[in-house]
């Protein structure tokens, strides 16, 4: 026992004994690479040491501007004042402690330099690169000159002057126009690294966001002598930074203006586009807010205010909020129904106050009913229930099929991001969503444009445009550019067209013309279609009553048109949330919308 | 008669005291605080890397202190146990990393994350260790091939991930236990003259770009703008450092930036730019010393596992720093691999530490069991 113990420890032993030999080897030869680098080959070192001089450092671009389409500014470049910290430059120890010894001394003559600079410095102390410049704090220009006398007694604190992102028009257009918003680290993520090293700014919304690539620019390098202390002693070469393009774009200032103080205080969004090319006029979305909010260093509150604020100011209601399109779908529905051959301009009904299947009754806007009525005329007074039949007559199946090629129910292209889909409803898409089967009576209620039918209004624009010129479609688009916008033309039957443009005009000028009152507001043809969405069903016998309902039950007030009715050249969605009867608020800012931007391209009739 | 229930002789007996290895100790000491100042400077004088730095020390100390006051039978008996939990718990980084795409190592509780590879790398020696000490050495075919397949697993794992450096360490501790152990030289000599004739013909199997891959691999300089850059640099602070150094916070290398990780892998850099070859002799005589008072517990063990895992233990602290200093200095290829004791922070000090506290329980074995002397 004792014996085959005293194998086992021998054994190991011996190894041992090897094992320690050839580590002491190893480390003898570790012993000579050292030396050979460092006795043997250290004058070749020691001189690539030397030329080891030279830093690189990035120039950040300037942001390109963005401009209405008649050169007006929308977002520019402005020169502030910057006190940044060189920690190259400080005198040692290069301390946090002593740093923020230093910023004590002259802290209190600066009140742009406020306390949040120390906690922003403890924090990101250890993380800052130490050959970079580090931001801490805009100062005003009188600041500047005051801290620039002394700044020779505060090495490695620097006075600069940078662009930063301006706003001029300030709430105008602001959600089309977007915003910048600092660089953050989850955005460095994303962005590519090299040529953000130097940028502060990064694009949060809007054109800001989707054309970021273009805005941005290149960032340029510098090539700097440096001494063993990292002080810089001359430089040697500089790649320029690549400015950012200018964007121009398609929206007219003077229009957005105008379309917004109609607007007012109400939420609502008016889209107004170029029906021959697809160019967005205006993108009107209320309330607004003032995107300059966004760079200067904002507050949090003010942030939450905005955030939190039951109206939604940063919701860009043109293009991301979906509504029910209400009777501003009959036209289209009309043109569905022509198409198939189920009806024909000249095919009446009889419209009664009510239209009764399987035991539902679905009831028509006006109480009496409008008796026996015809396409034109079903457009011309929003008759409910010719559409109600109608639709049950063309299936869900034929007028999503209908539906399609106008775009409702699907996103548009516009180049912004954020943009909605809407619904477009058919039996695949209630199965996938919801998994139930489609029923009749929901075709019914499409019909009226009620129901899961959803829109925004950048689509009902797009969809009356291409209504306009008789099928010809084009990819709106906010950014003007030499491309061809064009999309697959909507075949349909020229006389189809016309009947359903003519009950457009009808809307304007008939004596039971649901637009009627708008007409005069306009000194140009007009031809339009209003349409209220409910906001909650009311019971059978109840007859609505605006004051029976808080604000925010009131109907929305939709209304959608184009002017001149032969050679079109401005198509318009308006929509008021919680405005009550289209006809009543909706159509009259369409109305005048339409002749400001004829008036002002010198279109009279 | 009555005497019998108090017999010293009774080899069940022991006294539990308070123990620590004041060589060990000592030499850990000099080591972490020459690692203070290096870091010190690699941080431009931010005391706060330090305080961190000390903080992640005093934790792990406590730790070497604790295991240290563990009798040695305890890691012999828990080492299977502890090496299945490290096996599955690797199995469920891989089953997990496939949803994340790919190199995750670890293991996220919510309140900490967790490499299980550190796991395997103090693990997979005891439980080798236990292994092989069941029986007689050396050992039997059987239990030489049960003990390679029980290596082959969790390396295959961690080198999956992938992980070389620790698979590399993994590979060494585990090796080192079967080699102590007494693995035959003959098969040795086969192992080597395997690996020597299935090179060139596996490398005629290879792709061109494989076979770039490779040479990049074994040769970074062939790549400067990419991994070679680091070599490239490093090895200038190195050369330029002379026999007595730029001097402590003056390495221009270092200051300006041109050193990569040069508080955590290339730390070895910084010391040989600005404390010389002088400084870089006192560091290896420091780690040497470290080396032999561990080979000296394992002489002095009293029972194979004791021998087997205080000598594997030391191995694997030697490996880290020889596999780190021939990295730096362009002798190896660049693995990802800690100067032990001396970079900055990181899961393997927590690993290290408490290696050396199973050390020190070995060596306490002695004094906790003075009768059984063997």
């Amino acid at each position: 026992m004792i014996r085959t113990q005293h194998q086992d420890r021998n054994q190991v032993r011996r190894r041992l004994v090897v094992v320690f030999g050839v580590v002491l080897l190893l480390f003898l030869a570790l012993i000579l690479r050292m030396a050979w680098l460092q006795i043997t080959h250290h004058e070749k070192y020691q001189e690539l040491a030397d030329g080891n001089r030279i830093r690189i450092e990035p120039i950040a671009p300037i942001r390109g501007r963005i401009l209405d389409r008649n050169g007006q500014i929308l977002a520019d470049n402005q020169t502030v004042y910057t006190l940044e910290l060189h920690r190259d430059e400080l005198p040692r120890p290069r301390s946090l402690q002593a740093v923020l010894g230093k910023l004590q001394e002259f802290q209190p003559s600066l009140p742009s330099l406020d306390d949040r600079v120390s906690t922003r410095l403890q924090q990101q102390w250890r993380r800052m690169n130490r050959h970079l410049p580090f931001t801490l704090a805009r100062l005003t220009e009188e600041e500047a000159a005051r801290f620039s006398v002394d700044a020779w007694r505060y090495p490695g604190f620097v006075v600069n002057a940078v662009a930063q992102r301006i706003y001029p028009q300030g709430q105008r257009a602001a959600h089309a126009v977007g915003y910048v918003g600092r660089i953050t680290v989850e955005d460095l993520r994303t962005l590519d690294f090299e040529n953000y090293r130097n940028t502060e700014f990064v694009g949060r919304s809007g054109i800001e966001q989707s054309y970021e690539a273009a805005l941005h620019g290149q960032t340029g390098l510098r090539y700097v002598e440096v001494d063993a202390q990292g002080r810089q002693v001359r430089e040697l070469n500089r790649i320029a930074p690549e400015s950012g393009k200018d964007l121009i774009l398609s929206l007219d200032l003077e229009l957005q203006t105008f379309a917004e103080d109609l607007l007012g205080e109400r939420k609502g969004a008016i889209v107004a586009i170029d029906p021959r090319n697809g160019d967005v006029l205006t993108l009107a979305s209320t309330p607004t807010f003032d995107p300059n909010a966004f760079i200067a260093r904002m507050d949090n509150d003010t942030y939450q205010q905005l955030i939190n604020d039951p109206k939604k100011p940063l919701f860009n209601r043109a293009i991301q909020s979906k509504y029910p399109p209400g009777s501003t779908i009959k036209p289209f529905m009309g043109l569905i129904g022509l198409e198939s051959g189920l009806i024909t301009p000249s095919s009446k009904k009889y419209a009664g106050p009510s239209f009764e299947y399987k035991g539902m009754v679905y009831r028509d806007w006006k109480k009496e009913g409008h008796g026996t009525v015809d396409l034109d005329l079903a457009i011309t007074q929003s008759c409910d229930v010719f559409f109600y039949e109608l639709a049950l007559d063309m299936t869900i199946t034929r007028i999503d099929a209908g539906l399609a090629p106008f775009g409702i129910g699907e996103k548009t292209g516009i180049d912004l991001n954020s943009e909605s889909t809407g619904v477009r409803p058919s039996a695949a898409w209630k199965r996938r969503v919801h998994n139930k089967p489609w029923y009749p009576g929901e075709t019914i209620i499409v019909g009226i444009g009620q129901g899961y039918l959803l829109t925004t209004p950048l689509q009902l624009a797009s969809a009356t445009a291409t209504l306009s010129v008789q099928g010809k479609r084009y990819r709106p688009h906010i950014v003007h550019a030499e491309e061809d916008f064009s999309l697959p033309t909507v075949p349909m039957k020229a006389a189809n067209w016309k009947a359903v443009v003519d009950a457009m005009t009808h809307v304007m000028t008939a004596p039971t013309g649901t637009g009627r009152r708008s007409a005069p507001l306009i000194h140009n043809t007009m031809a339009g279609k209003t349409g209220t969405a409910q906001v909650v069903s009311f019971a059978k016998d109840s007859k609505y009553n605006a004051s029976n309902f808080s604000e925010e039950q009131l109907d929305h007030a939709i209304f959608i048109g184009f002017s001149p009715v032969t050679d079109p050249k401005i198509a318009i969605a308006v929509l008021i949330e919680n405005g009550g009867h289209g006809g009543e608020t909706a159509a009259p800012l369409a109305a005048l919308v339409a002749d400001k931007w004829l008036g002002k391209i010198g279109s009279t009739p | 008669m009555t005497g019998r229930l108090f017999d010293l002789n009774t080899a069940t007996r022991w006294r539990w005291r308070f123990y620590l290895d004041p060589w060990l100790l000592m030499g850990i000491a000099a080591l972490a605080t020459f690692g203070s100042l290096i870091i010190y400077s690699a941080a431009d004088g931010d005391a706060t890397f330090i305080e961190a730095h000390w903080l992640k020390l005093a934790l792990a100390s406590l730790l070497m202190i604790a295991a240290a006051q563990c009798p040695q039978r305890w890691y012999s008996n828990l080492a299977l146990l502890v090496y299945l939990i490290g096996l599955s718990l690797l199995v469920a980084v891989m089953l997990f990393g496939e949803i994340s795409k790919g190199a995750q190592r670890w293991l996220d509780f919510g309140v900490f994350r967790f490499q299980p590879s550190e796991i395997m790398k103090l693990a997979m020696p005891a439980a080798l260790a236990w292994l092989l000490s069941q029986s007689h050495l050396p050992p039997k075919w059987t239990t030489l091939m049960l003990a390679s397949i029980m290596l082959a697993i969790p390396v295959a794992l961690v080198a999956k991930q992938p992980d070389l450096g620790t698979a590399i360490l993994i590979v060494a501790s585990g090796g080192m236990v079967i080699f102590f152990a007494g693995l035959a030289w003959r098969v040795i000599a086969g192992l080597l003259l395997g690996v020597a004739v299935a090179a060139p013909i596996a490398w005629n199997h290879l792709h061109e770009y494989q076979q770039k891959r490779v040479l990049t691999f074994l040769n970074p300089e062939n790549d400067p703008l990419g991994s070679g850059y680091h070599i490239i640099q490093s090895k200038i602070a190195i050369g330029s450092g002379g026999l007595e150094g730029k001097g402590w916070r003056n390495g221009s290398q270092t200051q300006l930036d041109f050193l990569p990780e040069s508080h955590t892998d290339f730390i070895f850099s910084v010391l040989a730019e600005e404390w010389g070859l002088i400084g870089v002799s006192v560091l290896l005589t420091l780690y040497l010393f470290v080396i032999a008072r561990g080979f000296y517990i394992a002489w002095q063990a009293r029972d194979s596992f004791g021998r087997l895992m205080a000598g594997a233990i030391t191995m694997s602290f030697f490996i880290y720093i020889f596999i780190n200093i021939g990295m730096v200095s362009g002798l190896l290829p660049v693995v990802g691999v800690p100067l032990p004791l001396i970079s900055y922070g990181g899961t393997s000090l927590v690993t290290l530490m408490l290696g050396f506290g199973m050390l020190m329980s070995i060596h306490a074995e002695h004094k906790r069991n003075p009768k059984r002397s063997m």
